[in-house]
């Protein structure tokens, strides 16, 4: 068993609200300089950009956990993540059908610039991805799941966009197989916050939207840097483990 | 004002009773208003209306914490089956209206429906 740090919530330049300079080398060349080892990509609604930097984190050995931030019509921002780049692009596609057609100002809200494994501009979005989907939260996690992936409702402690602030409390049957907390709240008080997460795996990343926010702010135990490793962590089965580390992260 | 009840408002709403129909002769007391069911556990009262464009299942688990005489799902938005389901276990009157919450609102304090004035 290794210990790997990790940052798995990492927007890119697609997403409107981020830098332009979230360019696939730019963000592994960040992450390889904090010691992050394993990265996860979570745009709006949208996974255009994510294998393009699991394409750059190869030849780096920084492993891209590919996924996506999805809204749901609660106003819930959930991260889901997916090994198989199929299964992922299915999702995208169900997101897609769901989510609101608002055409993006790019002045008002930014570029969505869509980039190839090098930095490349290669396309750009019409659609607006900071809007709601159609879909209530317990519809994307069973989709989610059905497809294989990971549902991890993102920065519960935030006064928007968070689970908890909209809906209340973890819905039953929910399950998710773990809860984002930011890392100016840190774990340790997100729990005593927030006794309905109590029994879930916490994870804390930075939700960068800036290369300079990147950094390890969990850490995992694992056999080796993979999708199948971290869902096994956060079960915390044969010895993997995770440890969300609190205050200013690494 | 006098004793209401959640019955009396299914006409001025407009709107259809989803759920929980046991508990149309619930008293009415007052009246709140908030998407963000964290807020409404903090801050409605016992005996209130809500007015919401959540349709959420754990909106009824927050009605049924919060003490709450009905919940008013405005906007024409679609109540989740699992929704209904838990009102009706509840008995908590699941209303639903084409009306926009706002108009939903006017429509109740019109009627002599209540906040709190402290928020």
């Amino acid at each position: 068993m290794q210990v790997y740090l990790a940052d798995l919530h990492i927007h890119t330049a697609l997403s409107p609200c981020a830098e332009a300079e979230m360019t696939p080398p730019a963000i592994v060349e960040a992450a390889v300089s904090r010691g992050v080892r394993m990265v996860g990509i979570c745009d709006h609604n949208s996974a255009e950009n994510a294998l393009s930097v699991a394409e750059a984190g190869r030849a780096a050995g920084v492993t891209v956990i590919c996924g996506m931030e999805v809204q749901t019509c609660e106003d819930v921002h959930v991260l889901t993540f997916f090994e198989n780049p199929g299964a992922l692009l299915a999702w995208q596609g169900e997101v897609y059908a769901a989510l609101s057609d608002i055409e993006n100002d790019e002045e008002r809200f930014g570029e969505e610039l869509v980039l190839d494994p090098m930095g490349a501009v290669t396309g750009r979005l019409r659609r607006l991805l900071l809007a709601s989907t159609s879909m209530g939260i317990d519809r994307v996690g069973r989709r989610v799941r059905e497809l294989g992936g990971l549902v991890v409702p993102a920065h519960v402690d935030r006064p928007s966009f968070s689970l908890i602030r909209s809906l209340g409390f973890v819905p039953p049957g929910l399950d998710p197989d773990a809860v984002e907390v930011s890392p100016r709240t840190g774990a340790r008080r997100a729990r005593e916050a927030y006794p309905g997460i109590a029994g879930l795996p916490i994870i804390v990343s930075s939700d960068a939207h800036r290369l300079n926010e990147i950094r390890a702010y969990t850490s995992f135990r694992l056999e080796r840097p993979s999708f199948e490793e971290i869902r096994l962590a956060l079960r915390s089965a044969s010895g993997r483990a995770v440890t969300p580390l609190d205050r200013e992260g690494i | 004002m006098r004793c209401v009840k959640v019955r009396d408002f299914l006409d001025s709403l407009d709107c259809t009773v989803e759920a929980g129909a046991a508990g149309l002769d619930n008293e009415v007391r007052g009246g709140y208003a908030s998407d963000l069911l964290s807020d409404v556990m903090a801050h409605a009262r016992d005996g209130d209306i809500w007015v919401t464009v959540q349709a959420h299942q754990n909106i009824i688990a927050v009605a049924t914490l919060a003490g709450l005489a009905a919940v008013v799902v405005a906007g024409g938005v679609e109540c989740e089956p699992e929704t209904a389901r838990r009102a009706e276990e509840e008995g908590i009157p699941l209303l639903r209206t084409r009306l926009a919450a706002f108009e939903v609102v006017g429509r109740l304090h019109a009627a002599g429906v209540r906040g709190s004035a402290r928020g």
